[in-house]
């Protein structure tokens, strides 16, 4: 049948010496500058797009993609390491994976990270192989009240990503709102706390935030403490997930993949937001919610396997529509129009070597990462081992030199630290990140979504209701918000924090 | 003590290393030397189209300078904080940049910028023009501007358009020409481009104006049509449509990527810039790049570009003041 046609003639154009050098290449570079804390695959794919113009276009693709998707490996390592996103998509790995760290099960977390990760980008691949067209023509009806509603169950689901005192995580989420309004304002002109300094027109920047609050503070919180204990105590237990944690994980696995993909299709949806989701859903639906937060491998296999099952879904709108769905999209649509490929419903037809030739490069670029990936956890392990007052400056050294990469900003790198600052004395008083970061990124989106809405029904708020897709959103974000008080649920005793 | 003695002549030799190295870099450049070390070459975007295009002029232009050319992004106030970096930079020819139009004539009218879009900047030339006009979708009843125009006059306010950003010329584009037949449509401002092209698309709104960059791809495979160019050219990709000029209206939106340098760099070294990226630009395998992208390459010599930016800053200032957003309609 057709399908089967197609996929052998992807692998026969894949499966070239020159295709499978230039998919390692973009993998290889895709995990350094995964790893690589602030510097990520949009800086790379631009500085590398003018080398290609002399290879041929299907190996160029095949490569810029493969630095997109090796990148979401990367970025997990540092997270679980040394509590530092190396992506902003995985500051939820940061949660349990660097607890894992350092209870000495760095090994497991960053194995079952890497697995994960494989699975759901071989899902992903499948899913964009089987139904990439309808799926994206399901993505063309999310319009602004469809997004309105998904932002309002996002934020729902911030209650879970909570592992202490909850009055606590909500003023975190207030706080990441009103960090999130900082810059000027979209639609109307009007200048937020951006004491007129130009660099925070455009907010402050997700990235040093992050790097600050997760990655800085611990550094400030550990050194702290150097003088008495060294940091990472205990011995490292194994270095790969063993059978217990495989029971554990499978299924945050399948789940995060399928969860990944669909939001990874929507444009403006993504990793970040299908990591948070992902971890919050493991919560609320596991046994025992209150060992997330302190090194669960839950925690780490559903995030991780989201966001790069994310990343295949964000392929399909581009490749099938030629509707890029974040930014990487956007660099890799010039790309194809610079070859001469159009990508959209006319790419299957007119160039089907190039679109097959890269979903099954995908596949190949997939399990190298694995291959590559397994070794380097021993390396890797290596790292926690070197005594921490060597391993903090450097650490340090790598946030401001990444940071500086990303936009060339000294104002940026004072945001870092400032975060970092901040960070620590939330540290101290027990307030947690997440909730902020996630009411940071969801925050602008859903004041953007609900005033374009009203400018679409012309000031009605019916519009989130009449329309189906966006009505059911808000409908389950109530029923979640509620159902705890509901008598029929009382009988089974959710527990959320420990009290 | 033999250690500490080490120690002190490392330190030694490592500071007049040092300072050699900076006589070496702060040795003033002469018309034969330049270039004699990479240039940097400040980016306003971060990846797209814009971005794309000078990463190839400068692949182009790096053979002819002979030396390397480092392109920097630098996002940020729709691309006025790398104007601002610009004006600001050393003027010795080693630091140069793409200036957009919105810097030069939209944003001083909206925020205090770092620079004065007259003084501030030597231009090289002007190389690429941003067209803009109205798209529906084809499967919607409006076949051609005068249609929508008088849906538009019988339901006011029923008519929504896309743009990305505030401000930006499209969005002038369309209220001129609201303005021009009394009649009201609203605006929709998305975050990224492809956003505002979904939700054309996806039905949630009727109208997106955009570039051809954004729009040329659909109306090929059939999803857009195009209404009018509201541009001073009609759309080498889509020929056949006419421009708002020759429908009768007098306006038309533009926008610009210019090269430029701090003001006070040496002539000659300014012609040699001029001159070699004139080179690249003229390059048959650059320009069959930028049209696969739908950038139209169109030259315009720095004083010709000059007198654009002049006229637009007026005309600008007018319509933000219109619309609310100049800087001192702002309330503290």
């Amino acid at each position: 049948m057709e399908l089967w046609n197609n996929i052998v003639l992807g692998f026969s154009v894949a499966i070239t010496l020159e295709n499978i050098w230039y998919c390692f290449i973009g993998v290889f570079i895709g995990t350094l500058i995964g790893v690589l804390p602030g510097i990520g695959p949009v800086a790379t794919m631009s500085i590398l797009l003018p080398t290609t113009f002399n290879i041929p276009p299907t190996s160029a693709i095949i490569m810029l993609a493969g630095i997109y998707y090796g990148a979401m490996y990367g970025g997990s390592t540092t997270s679980i390491l040394v509590n530092i996103p190396g992506e902003a998509a995985s500051v939820v790995t940061c949660l349990d994976g660097y607890q894992m760290a350092r209870q000495g099960r760095a090994g497991p977390a960053l194995g079952i990270a890497a697995f994960g990760s494989f699975i759901a980008g071989t899902l992903s691949i499948i899913g964009l192989m089987l139904c990439a067209p309808p799926l994206a023509k399901g993505a063309l009806r999310f319009g602004p009240p469809e997004y309105f509603s998904l932002m309002v169950l996002g934020l729902t689901l911030l209650i879970y990503l909570a592992s202490g005192s909850i009055p606590k995580a909500l003023m975190m989420a207030i706080f990441g709102l009103f960090l999130g309004s900082v810059g000027m304002d979209g639609m109307s002109g009007a200048q937020r706390f951006t004491f007129g300094i130009l660099e925070l027109i455009d907010g402050i920047g997700l990235v040093p935030l992050v790097m600050g609050l997760f990655g800085i503070s611990e550094i400030f919180i550990n050194v702290e403490q150097l003088a008495k204990r060294e940091i990472f105590k205990g011995k490292i237990h194994g270095l790969l997930p063993n059978k217990q944690d495989w029971k554990d994980s499978v299924g945050p696995i399948f789940r995060g993949s399928i969860m990944g993909f669909l939001l990874g299709i929507l444009p403006g949806g993504g990793a970040l937001i299908s990591s948070f989701v992902s971890y919050a859903i493991e919560k609320r639906i596991s046994k025992n919610p209150e060992k997330f937060g302190k090194g669960a491998i839950e925690g780490v296999a559903g995030p991780e396997s989201a966001n790069n099952s994310a990343t295949g879904g964000a392929f399909i709108p581009l490749l099938t529509l030629g509707i890029p769905s974040n930014v990487v999209m956007a660099i890799l649509l010039g790309a194809f129009l610079i070859y001469g490929v159009e990508p959209g419903p006319m790419m299957m037809k007119k160039s089907p070597d190039v679109f097959w030739g890269l979903v099954a490069s995908m596949y190949i670029g997939n399990a190298m990462l694995l291959i590559l990936n397994l070794p380097l956890i021993g390396l890797w392990i290596q790292i926690l081992k070197v005594p921490y007052r060597i391993l903090f400056p450097l650490i340090i050294l790598f946030c401001l030199i990444g940071v500086y990469s990303l936009n060339n900003s000294v104002v940026e790198i004072l945001i870092m630290l400032v975060f970092g600052v901040i960070g620590y004395l939330m540290k101290k008083f027990d307030y947690e990140p997440a909730p902020l970061v996630l009411a940071y990124v969801i925050g602008p989106m859903l004041e953007n979504a609900l005033r374009q809405s009203l400018v679409i029904s012309n000031g009605s708020f019916a519009i989130f209701f009449v329309r189906p897709i966006s009505a059911f959103g808000i409908f389950l974000a109530l029923f979640l918000v509620l159902s705890p008080l509901l008598p029929w649920m009382r009988k089974r005793r959710f527990i959320i924090v420990e009290e | 003590m033999e250690n500490i003695k080490k120690r002190v002549f490392f330190l030694w030799l490592a500071l007049i290393i040092f300072i050699l190295t900076f006589i070496a870099l702060a040795s003033p450049t002469s018309w034969a030397d330049y270039p004699n070390k990479p240039i940097t070459m400040i980016c306003p975007y971060a990846g797209g189209t814009a971005d794309a295009s000078l990463r190839a002029l400068c692949s182009y232009a790096e053979k002819i300078l002979g030396q390397p050319i480092v392109v920097i992004n630098k996002p940020g106030a729709s691309a006025s904080l790398a104007a601002g970096l610009i004006a600001s930079a050393k003027p010795d020819g080693y630091t140069i940049g793409m200036i957009t139009f919105g810097p030069l004539t939209m944003a001083p009218h909206m925020w205090d910028v770092a620079y004065d879009p007259f003084n501030s900047f030597e231009f090289l030339f002007a190389f690429g023009k941003y067209m803009y006009g109205p798209c529906v979708r084809t499967d919607s009843p409006f076949k051609t501007l005068k249609d929508l125009i008088q849906y538009a006059k019988a339901n006011p306010g029923k008519l929504k358009y896309s743009t990305v950003g505030l401000a930006t010329p499209t969005h002038f584009g369309m209220q001129l020409l609201a303005k021009a037949e009394g009649i009201k449509w609203d605006v929709i401002v998305f975050k990224e481009v492809q956003a505002a092209v979904s939700a054309c698309l996806g039905g949630h709104l009727e109208i997106v104006s955009q570039t051809p960059a954004a729009v040329v791809p659909h109306i090929k495979s059939g999803e857009l049509r195009l209404l009018a160019s509201m541009s001073d050219t009609r759309w080498k990709w889509v020929p056949e449509v006419p421009t708002v000029r020759e429908l009768g209206y007098d306006f038309d939106v533009v926008s610009w990527l210019a090269l430029g340098t701090p003001k006070g760099v040496p002539k000659n070294i300014l012609e040699k810039l001029r001159i070699s990226f004139k080179k690249a630009l003229d390059d048959p395998e650059f320009l069959k790049l930028m049209d696969r992208i739908y950038v139209p390459v169109v030259y315009r010599s720095a004083e010709e570009f000059k007198k654009l930016v002049e006229r637009d800053y007026k005309v600008n200032e007018r319509i933000i003041y219109e619309l609310g957003l100049h800087k001192s309609q702002q309330k503290k």
